[in-house]
């Protein structure tokens, strides 16, 4: 709208004049499938427009057997299984507290499964293009599967203390995996990150996406955002946000080339 | 797109109300990356601006039965726009302060389109510098009032003031470019 008698009219030209940023195409894409009602938006699922129902009662004991359906099926749903997907040594790794070596590890590793990897180790366990854990040497994890309230398997994993590395592929759900270590949960919304414990300290350090994380001390959240770090400490009251390391981002990008 | 170029009739309108696939593509394609962009400018964090804009078209959609056929709809999603920044201002800005100032990167520059002209984007880049570093408040009614072609008083019931107050509040966002331009440039003269 350009009023000619309006001095300030070349500078709105002017103005209209500059690029609009424009939305990335696949999330564009995706939002569309989602307006359009191809996909649902999430728990908050908005169909395409439905019929009117008949009668109360009939819509009643209609949506009460959907309901039991549904949970029956979301609750005997398997669970995704990890996998081993590299060793990168030529040593052993522990377990459930039993050195086996590198010949020798299952390919699929069983719920509720203690894994330590010693000086020389090094071990990738994943979920079939959703996630890839690295756990470098001198780190123990363990693994596991629960269920949230509505039945969905939820992947798990605790982080005793080393280095636990993860990076997510296509198939991730970030509703499906859990990671703690004795100070914080640890929720992923974004896609390379690491988790460093020891007995005082968590780190986080983020290289690509964003990271939630919680003090299991006081409650407190923080958001990692990319290429930065959080430390929590045992106490929870030195949460300190800072950039990471030339270092950390070399390892994470590594990494990163090899999701899943 | 401007106002005489909107290709959404009363009668898709009408579609769009009964959630008509094709109608809902076309609705979307018409603001989708409008509201996008218009967000984007706001926030200044393209990862934000993805949710943002990811969450007021939920509510867009979740409320597309409402719409008034015979009303061009556009203030309306801009509203609901708005309204969903604003909600984002009030629960993130807290963690926000928190963050080391250096988080604070100019993003929006990254997705400009490159120009030919190396003083015409010399002379983009300066307004558009100055556009980012406007207040939100002044830099919504820009957006919204020459970007989007809206009246004085449609702006003014998106952003839920007076239409004096919008009025106000264009003509201070205009002297300060004006300013910020001239700042700019004067080393060049």
């Amino acid at each position: 709208m350009t009023d000619t008698n309006n001095p300030d009219s070349e500078l709105q030209a002017r103005i209209r004049e500059i690029p609009i940023p424009l939305p990335d195409p696949a999330y564009r894409e995706r939002n569309r499938k989602l307006f359009t009602g191809r996909i649902p938006y999430g728990q908050d699922s908005i169909r395409s427009f439905e019929p009117a129902p008949r009668g109360p009662l009939w819509l009643g004991l209609g949506i009460a057997a959907a309901a039991a359906v549904l949970l029956v099926f979301m609750f005997t749903t398997p669970a995704p299984v990890w996998e081993v997907v590299k060793m990168e040594t030529s040593g052993t790794v522990a377990i459930n507290g039993t050195e086996l070596d590198v010949l020798d590890l299952p390919a699929q590793i069983a719920s509720d499964t203690d894994l330590e990897t010693g000086d020389d180790g090094r071990l990738t366990v994943g979920i079939d293009r959703a996630v890839n854990l690295v756990l470098t040497t001198n780190s123990a994890v363990s693994l596991g599967v629960d269920r949230s309230l509505l039945g969905k398997p939820v992947l798990t994993a605790m982080v005793h203390h080393g280095t636990a590395i993860g990076t997510t592929g296509p198939n991730f759900s970030s509703s499906g995996l859990r990671i703690e270590t004795d100070h914080a949960r640890v929720l992923i919304t974004g896609t390379t990150f690491s988790v460093l414990s020891n007995a005082d300290t968590t780190c986080v350090c983020v290289l690509t996406g964003t990271v939630r994380v919680e003090s299991k001390q006081t409650g407190e959240v923080q958001m990692v955002p990319p290429e930065y770090q959080l430390f929590v400490s045992r106490e929870g009251t030195d949460i300190q946000l800072s950039p990471i390391t030339a270092i950390q981002k070399a390892r994470l990008e590594e990494v990163r080339k090899k999701s899943p | 797109m401007s106002r005489k170029d909107n290709p959404l009739t009363p009668d898709m309108l009408e579609r769009i109300r009964a959630r008509d696939t094709e109608a809902l593509n076309l609705f979307f394609e018409t603001y989708f990356s409008r509201a996008y962009g218009y967000v984007c400018r706001l926030v200044r964090d393209p990862n934000e601006a993805e949710d943002i804009t990811q969450v007021a078209f939920m509510k867009i959609h979740r409320a597309v039965h409402t719409l008034d056929p015979d009303r061009d709809p556009t203030s309306w999603v801009f509203a609901v726009v708005s309204n969903t920044v604003r909600d984002y201002w009030r629960s993130k800005r807290y963690k926000q302060s928190r963050l080391n100032k250096s988080l604070d990167k100019t993003v929006v520059s990254d997705r400009l389109t490159a120009e030919d002209d190396q003083h015409a984007r010399d002379a983009a880049r300066i307004l558009a510098r100055a556009l980012e570093e406007l207040s939100e408040k002044l830099r919504a009614v820009v957006l919204l009032r020459d970007y989007e072609d809206l009246s004085y008083a449609e702006v003014a019931k998106v952003l839920g003031i007076a239409e004096a107050a919008a009025r106000k509040r264009h003509s201070r966002a205009l002297g300060e470019l004006r300013e910020a331009i001239k700042r700019a440039e004067q080393p060049k003269k």
